[in-house]
């Protein structure tokens, strides 16, 4: 557990970081491109994507940073790439909603709402067709739910009974529309029983639950049929940006409030104080190691090159071969 | 042998030489293998390369897009164009982009065939070409098949082709015939645009089933002795006009017909190209023809007026080269007599129902 508490906390300090930093004194911003912080959402992220192969797939959202360190991408590169940096993880041509980091399989992250669900489909089915142990899984939030992309993919994958994890994060809003207002019962499990595939449901928050889920979930999907893992959760901050828009009062303050005592590391965090034995002094080393690493991660990217506008200038179509159009 | 057999044995040879082609389409062992283009592939190649798409075209080249960067080549099959507008998501924000978002570590081959549906009475959403809105997105191809002689090669380097291509086939196409072998023949580098016929007096570009027309028309003309340069695009996007430019600066004279609309159809930036780069070659206003401004009407008494015919063509061709009166009339006769009957068919042999 304590290992999970460390991915989360990365998470955590790479966010706060990046929150801190967007809006600087005294000089021109370096972080220029929307940017939806996964704050609040730690554990949704950690608790699945721990219990899965470096060689499995990963495809995420517009609100992907925790799904993208979880799976081992690159910090540095990530920072670069919201800095629209030559080292980042896109070359700067993707900034925070275009992420991938191939090595960890991490394949893209698209801002699209659903648009992400068919393409993960297609790489199970690519698994199934060669025989492959890899597994798909793609993270969404409520808002997909809505979409045809995600129930022509649903109904694809349960048709052809393909190796394909689907993690709903469900944390109540589009942008600031609550689920209230866009749909008629608040349970997403719903909408993949519809297609016959086998669901489960639990809190997002709770790192033990998560883990436990995932662990059956992905069970189920490596038995060669797709699964659904709904989480419930909370995004600390508002729809985009470093801040909390909490003054436009489009939720409630008892709900943000119950959430926010349900922060998925404070729950964490005493659990491991008061149930696992683990001392105050080895948490604060944690907090000590990542903060450092960050900060060094932040220096670099800062200090890296912008790209030239002739690094792209070749990238409409791959380099033709042979006979070619 | 008709341009949708060529098809068909373009897509079984595909089939059997590469083990990584996937085919999608609803009904992919359907008894009329859309339009007999996919016939006999069950035959040649296993059962699980063949998909059948659920009704969800979005969902259903999401999914090919996947296994494209995979590394399969999936080729994708519609009845017709518009099925392709509720999947322009996956097209547009997956498929075009993704050689740009891996900077080259993936890319997306996937050859997603559509089919333009005309006549019959087929009416607004179920006639339409649309090959101008692929042909304005940055990282597609656009191919449009046309004469027996190209479409081979033409689907065989579309299929090979790294980048993900739209290919537009005209269902009047398909019924285009030769008795030539050759058809069948590969050549290892295909030359597109292409000079279809040399002339001296004037230079019609066009593509698709309206080249097919203006071949028929330039034939005409040829008898009275003008001589007309035609020149098939068959790639739409990317774009390469040198010949065109060639031409024109020969010809001085340039007659643009679009298969699709008029407005902001390919032909809009042919000419656009052609006036920036040939200015002082033209000896008169490029002129276009093309679909008006209308979604097409199902009647036959107005598909008479909406679609371009080979009259219409020779009227401009008329128009500009300033033909003597009894030579224009001379032509349009034999023209018309070449005409079917009614003006929503193919041939006077086709009696629906598609």
């Amino acid at each position: 557990m304590l290992r999970l508490f460390y991915e989360m906390v990365k998470i955590r300090v790479v966010e706060e970081t990046i929150a801190s930093n967007y809006f600087p004194t005294n000089k021109e911003q370096e972080m220029r491109c929307p940017t939806h912080l996964s704050i609040g959402q730690e554990a949704s992220a950690v608790g699945v994507i721990s219990n899965l192969r470096q060689s499995d797939w990963l495809f995420g959202t517009h609100r992907s940073h925790s799904t993208y360190i979880a799976k081992g991408g690159c910090i540095e590169k990530m920072i670069a790439e919201l800095m629209g940096k030559k080292t980042g993880c896109l070359n700067g041509r993707g900034g925070s909603m275009h992420l991938k980091d191939l090595s960890v399989n991490y394949m893209m992250s698209v801002p699209i709402v659903g648009s992400v669900i068919p393409v993960a489909a297609g790489f199970a089915l690519g698994a199934k067709m060669d025989g492959l142990d890899e597994i798909s899984v793609v993270y969404f939030g409520d808002g997909a739910m809505e979409e045809g992309a995600w129930h022509e993919a649903a109904n694809f994958c349960a048709l052809k009974s393909l190796p394909i994890l689907f993690v709903c994060e469900n944390n109540l809003f589009s942008v600031y529309s609550h689920i209230d207002v866009r749909q008629p019962k608040t349970n997403m499990t719903r909408h993949a029983k519809s297609h016959g595939i086998q669901t489960f449901k639990g809190d997002g928050n709770s790192l033990a639950e998560v883990d436990k889920l995932a662990r059956k979930a992905i069970k189920v999907v490596r038995g060669g049929a797709p699964c659904f893992l709904e989480l419930s959760t909370y995004r600390h901050l508002e729809h985009c940006g470093p801040n909390n828009d909490d003054h436009m009062e489009y939720r409630s303050k008892t709900e943000l409030k119950s959430w926010l005592e349900k922060d998925p590391i404070k729950l964490c965090r005493n659990l491991l104080l008061n149930d696992h034995n683990v001392s105050t002094t080895a948490l604060e080393e944690i907090y000590t190691k990542i903060n450092l690493s960050v900060a060094e991660a932040f220096k670099c990217a800062r200090n890296a090159e912008f790209p030239e506008y002739n690094d792209i200038v070749d990238l409409e179509y791959p380099p033709t071969k042979g006979a070619v159009i | 042998m008709i341009v949708s057999d060529i098809i068909n044995r373009a897509l079984l040879d595909i089939a059997i030489e590469n083990k990584n082609s996937i085919f999608f389409a609803q009904g992919i062992k359907d008894p009329t293998g859309v339009f007999g283009t996919l016939l006999g592939l069950e035959e040649v190649i296993e059962s699980n390369r063949l998909i059948e798409m659920p009704v969800a075209e979005n969902g259903g080249i999401g999914a090919a897009v996947g296994l494209a960067i995979q590394g399969k080549r999936p080729i994708i099959s519609f009845h017709r164009v518009e099925f392709a507008l509720v999947a322009l998501e996956q097209i547009i924000n997956n498929a075009a982009k993704a050689h740009f978002i891996s900077g080259g570590l993936y890319t997306a081959p996937l050859l997603l065939r559509l089919i333009v549906g005309r006549g019959w009475g087929q009416g607004p959403s179920h006639s339409q070409s649309f090959e101008s809105l692929f042909a304005s997105v940055p990282g597609l191809k656009v191919v449009c098949p046309s004469l027996p002689s190209t479409t081979y090669d033409l689907i065989r380097n579309s299929f090979e082709d790294d980048a993900p291509t739209i290919c537009i086939e005209h269902r009047w196409c398909h019924y285009a015939q030769s008795s030539n072998p050759d058809v069948l023949k590969r050549n290892d580098l295909m030359i597109a645009p292409k000079l279809i016929n040399q002339g001296a007096d004037l230079t019609i570009v066009s593509f698709g089933f309206a080249l097919i027309e203006c071949s028929l028309v330039i034939q005409e003309f040829a008898e009275k002795g003008i001589s007309i340069e035609l020149i098939d695009l068959q790639i739409l996007r990317p774009l390469k006009l040198d010949i065109v430019f060639e031409s024109v600066e020969r010809t001085g004279k340039l007659i643009f017909v679009d298969q699709g609309f008029r407005t902001l159809g390919i032909g809009a930036e042919v000419v656009s190209q052609v006036v920036e780069n040939c200015w002082e070659s033209l000896e008169s206003p490029p002129k276009r023809l093309g679909l008006p401004n209308l979604p097409s009407p199902s009647s036959v008494a107005l598909a008479k007026d909406y679609f371009v015919t080979i009259i219409d063509i020779a009227d401009v061709i008329i128009s500009i080269l300033d033909l003597q009166e009894n030579t224009a009339r001379a032509i349009k006769v034999s023209l018309k007599a070449k005409m079917t009957n009614q003006p929503d068919v193919p041939s006077n042999m086709f009696k629906g129902p598609f």
